[in-house]
């Protein structure tokens, strides 16, 4: 398959959102290791309000799916990761209109335009331990396989994604609540780059089916 | 931890349902659009919007009421609201002479209030943003993440005054940012608070040890140090809070010492004895002082001290009418 449909970009949302109810404990044990312990928590109403936007069916076009499940998030979550998955799904809806699919390159153009965005809203970069740490590589693996097949692009950056959420447990938090202790912080993924790991292995399920 | 709720889901809008109920002469709830404004608008003025994450009351929502803020946005718990409630508030509450946004510097808080910003200003409301970042636990390459604490109520409440007095939206703000400037805050926790919806300590603390440098929510501090007596407590706080501040003889502070919410008045208030002592020493002249729960993090022993090199102006906003859950003084109007 070179192009990622929009009943496959459903079947990622409605995956995504099911991983997060599912694992929202541990992405709670995962923040409360430098944060609140809120982030699951937090999620999980994203993905509630996701499973919503997905029940209405009412999407012409790639734009119209995204962009309401940004707006679903942006007005549910709250916080930091509200403010900045709902960034990243509106960013994403730019490139979706009148479109009911995408090729590997729209994809990688897409989420390099959230990329930045979303860096640009939390005056965040790679590095500083926060969900930009497993985002960025994914992105990266994107634009390195843009020509490949979707399948195997998307598999590349879960990869990536998971890679870089690993590496946070190394990092010093520069941004967010994590940075308030981060003399003593360390040995932990950072939550929001865990559950940005969980979006990619989505993708990547939703690409391979 | 026990806590007297239905579902961790439901804490916050059964607390704002019981405040409204509480409060019907100074507040009304609006659940479908998640805020809380005044029950009364009063003559037209600039309007003073806040909100945050819930757990930390009376902040916010405790302070909508008359020569404070005209409307709150309460997020879930510990969790900065969202925009859609940001822009429901503004909408409800701008009488035509301006908005003025008090946003605690948390990532959540700037991103959402400026996200509603963004939505607000093409819609033509005229909107000024002054953000609170007192606490002096974070310094160095971390002092852009200084949170914003106890110096919020004095914001709200000098702002407030401003905005009854019938000043523009430009003196509002500057009052707010001089307000900001001149004030700082350093707090100590005695052990966690339990977020409702995880149920566990939100971090360990062993007994004799206190936690140096919190923050709300639930953040941990800077470093962990034994607990001494509370004359010395009350010596870091106030060393700490007044370093960046021109303390010199005669300088005229207003003190807030805000319980974490899970201090005693006992202690609470001793401590506040011993702060007065050490601000004295230092040669501030202690002109108002506010002791007791007023920015909090859910059942966290702890105090936080937050010290305002105050002036004329600032101290007669102080002096002014207010009238809200958790400040009430002067005239009523």
């Amino acid at each position: 398959m070179m192009t990622l449909t929009l009943p496959q970009l459903r079947a990622w949302l409605s995956a995504f959102a099911r991983d997060v109810l599912d694992d929202h404990d541990r992405l709670n044990a995962l923040d409360a290791a430098t944060g609140d312990g809120e982030h699951g928590s937090n999620l999980a109403r994203g993905a509630a309000a996701i499973q919503d936007a997905l029940a209405e069916d009412r999407d012409e076009d790639i734009a119209t799916l995204l962009r309401s499940v940004g707006m679903a998030i942006v007005n549910s979550v709250g916080g930091a990761s509200g403010a900045l998955y709902g960034t990243l799904f509106l960013r994403l809806s730019d490139h979706g209109s009148g479109r009911d699919a995408w090729s590997t390159n729209d994809l990688h153009a897409a989420f390099g335009d959230a990329l930045r965005a979303m860096c640009e809203l939390g005056r965040v970069r790679e590095g500083d331990r926060t969900l930009i740490d497993a985002l960025a590589p994914a992105v990266a693996q994107l634009s390195t396989h843009r020509d490949a097949p979707v399948a195997e692009s998307c598999e590349a950056a879960a990869l990536a994604a998971a890679a870089g959420a690993q590496r946070t447990a190394q990092l010093k938090p520069r941004a967010g609540r994590g940075a308030y202790a981060s003399g003593r912080a360390g040995g932990h993924v950072d939550a929001g780059a865990a559950s940005m790991s969980l979006l990619f292995a989505a993708l990547s399920r939703a690409t391979c089916a | 931890m026990q806590k007297f709720m239905r579902t961790a889901d439901t804490a916050v809008s059964d607390y704002l349902h019981g405040l409204a109920r509480a409060h019907p002469d100074l507040i009304r709830y609006d659940p479908e659009r998640g805020i809380v404004v005044r029950a009364e608008a009063g003559a037209p003025k600039v309007a003073i919007v806040s909100g945050g994450g819930s757990g930390c009351e009376p902040l916010h929502t405790g302070f909508v009421g008359q020569g404070m803020l005209d409307a709150a946005c309460p997020g879930s718990v510990f969790s900065s609201p969202v925009p859609r409630q940001i822009v429901a508030a503004t909408q409800t509450v701008d009488q035509g002479h301006g908005v003025l946004y008090v946003v605690t510097n948390y990532g959540g808080e700037i991103m959402n209030f400026g996200l509603a910003g963004e939505i607000l200003g093409r819609e033509g409301h005229e909107i000024e943003k002054v953000v609170v970042d007192d606490d002096v636990a974070l310094d160095g390459d971390l002092r852009h993440l200084r949170r914003g604490m106890g110096a919020t109520v004095l914001v709200e409440k000098l702002a407030g005054a401003a905005a009854e007095s019938g000043a523009p939206l430009d003196e509002v703000a500057a009052v707010a940012r001089r307000t900001v400037q001149r004030s700082r805050t350093f707090a100590v926790a005695l052990g966690p608070c339990v977020h409702p919806s995880t149920g566990s300590p939100a971090f360990e603390l062993p007994a004799g040890q206190m936690e140096v440098g919190v923050g709300l929510g639930g953040d941990r501090g800077l470093s962990r140090e034994p607990l001494p007596p509370a004359d010395a407590v009350a010596e870091a706080l106030v060393e700490r809070a007044v370093a960046e501040l021109s303390i010199s003889d005669g300088a005229r502070v207003i003190v807030l010492l805000s319980g974490l919410g899970g201090t005693p008045e006992l202690e609470l208030v001793g401590l506040f004895g011993h702060v007065h002592t050490a601000l004295e020493r230092r040669g501030a002249a202690v002109e108002r002082s506010l002791v007791g729960n007023y920015v909090t993090s859910l059942e966290s022993p702890g105090a936080q001290l937050t010290v305002l090199h105050t002036d004329d102006e600032l101290t007669r906003y102080w002096d002014a009418p207010v009238r809200t859950r958790a400040l009430r003084w002067g005239a009523p109007a």
